[in-house]
């Protein structure tokens, strides 16, 4: 969808048009979950995904500024309050389903065995960390849009992310090791 | 630049722009080395897998939508009144999402079971696909049939009067009716008697459950059955299984 169809499309969506809520689901929906996916566990993806859905249609209507920071403020969000009821860490250990439901198998086995590494590696950076990696490296986001979500200036940004990847890269040297 | 996260980040951006990280590293000899291995890690991270979204999910929030619109009630807003490039995108989207297999295992699956969510689902899908409204009306009638089915096979099981697939299959059937009255005259005619003909198999089949259901299942199979024979048309206070009902089609064996 390109940006000036989507700025339509939230118009209509904040007057709660069925149509284009549900272009916004199918536009957001894969993102979210693979924000979800690596930021917090493959297992939890879709439960966790669903709620922020659930607060979006709760709160759209009154919804200002950029979206899409506006969208993962409230996943941020959603994590945090779930972390505070289920006092979830990610855990470490990898699904036994985890090889399901993936797809660019272009590689085939090669790719999964690296999703299933970098997870393991990801489940042992601090929360913070993790975060910053899946939306810099995972989502594809710039520092500006990072900046917006998570309210940190470009400096702890660009500190934050020597320190995840130099921690990633220890740990997978350990493992392989 | 001397910092080395200000150069990492530099680095970063260089490869975004298209550098190789032969390249970009040529760039920074003195710290290469320390480089190198960290925008490896970053490589690996932006070739990771997509998940596939599965389709229960998707359904869960499409659900989630459909009930916070209906809770907000801000705009009454149909929900096939898609254009059409939406609806071939919603075929691509069910095609992706559930595939051809599991659609068809699930068409022969019965409430409560692990595929009836996606018989429904596909079943929406269907209904969102129809362009013209004497199809929605065709359609309506074939998953009142279908409700029937369920009922009746859920009852035969043992399982009693499932009262959500009663309900489903009394309320496809009456929006097909009231679809049909907006239907031009001629499309009217061919399609009232055959509602008219489901109704009197649905009340039929519903008093020949009542006969072995218990005594709260009967008083709610009686009520229902009046309301079919209402729509078949006889109207008997006693459904159509009555011998003033004049419809002559017979009900489906249950099974």
């Amino acid at each position: 969808m390109k940006d000036s169809d989507l700025e339509k499309v939230l118009v209509n969506a904040k007057k709660y048009d069925r149509q284009a809520l549900a272009l916004i689901c199918e536009h957001y929906y894969p993102k979210m979950l693979k924000f979800m996916y690596y930021r917090v566990h493959p297992s939890k993806a879709e439960d966790f995904t669903g709620e922020v859905f659930l607060k979006v249609m709760k709160s759209i209507g009154t919804q200002n500024g950029n979206f899409e920071a506006w969208l993962y403020k409230i996943a941020r969000n959603v994590i945090i309050d779930k972390a505070r009821y289920d006092k979830a860490r990610p855990e470490v250990e990898v699904p036994e389903d985890f090889e399901q439901g993936m797809t660019n198998g272009k590689d085939g086995t090669e790719k999964i065995d690296a999703a299933m590494d970098i997870n393991y590696a990801l489940s042992q950076l601090n929360e913070e960390q993790r975060e910053l990696v899946t939306m810099k490296f995972i989502l594809g986001m710039n520092n500006e849009e990072i900046c917006e979500i998570t309210g940190k200036n470009p400096g702890a940004v660009r500190a934050m992310q020597f320190r995840a990847l130099s921690s990633l890269r220890d740990v997978m040297i350990k493992k392989d090791g | 630049m001397n910092n080395i996260e200000d150069i990492l980040d530099q680095c970063l951006a260089e490869l975004q722009n298209g550098k190789t990280l032969e390249e970009v590293l040529a760039g920074y000899p003195d710290h290469a080395e320390e480089l190198r291995p960290l925008l490896e890690t970053a490589a690996v991270l932006k070739e990771l897998p997509d998940p596939e979204p599965s389709v229960n999910g998707l359904m869960e929030v499409m659900a989630t939508m459909a009930g916070e619109e209906h809770d907000l009630a801000v705009k009454k807003y149909r929900f096939f009144s898609r254009p059409i490039l939406l609806r071939v995108a919603a075929a691509i989207l069910i095609l992706l999402f559930a595939g051809y297999g599991t659609v068809a295992v699930s068409a022969n699956s019965l409430p409560g079971e692990m595929m009836y969510p996606i018989k429904l689902f596909t079943e929406k899908v269907r209904l969102f696909l129809a362009v013209t409204s004497e199809n929605k009306v065709e359609l309506r009638i074939v998953y009142s049939e279908e409700r029937m089915k369920e009922l009746v096979k859920k009852f035969n099981n043992g399982k009693g009067v499932d009262k959500n697939v009663l309900n489903a299959m009394l309320d496809e059937a009456k929006q097909a009716l009231e679809s049909t009255h907006k239907l031009p005259d001629d499309d009217k005619d061919l399609i009232l008697p055959r509602i008219s003909n489901l109704s009197h198999i649905q009340s039929t089949t519903l008093l020949a459950m009542k006969e072995k259901a218990s005594p709260e299942e009967k008083e709610i199979l009686a009520k229902c059955a009046k309301i079919c024979a209402q729509r078949c048309g006889c109207d008997s206070d006693d459904g159509c299984g009555a011998a003033d009902c004049s419809s002559s089609r017979s009900a489906p064996a249950q099974q």
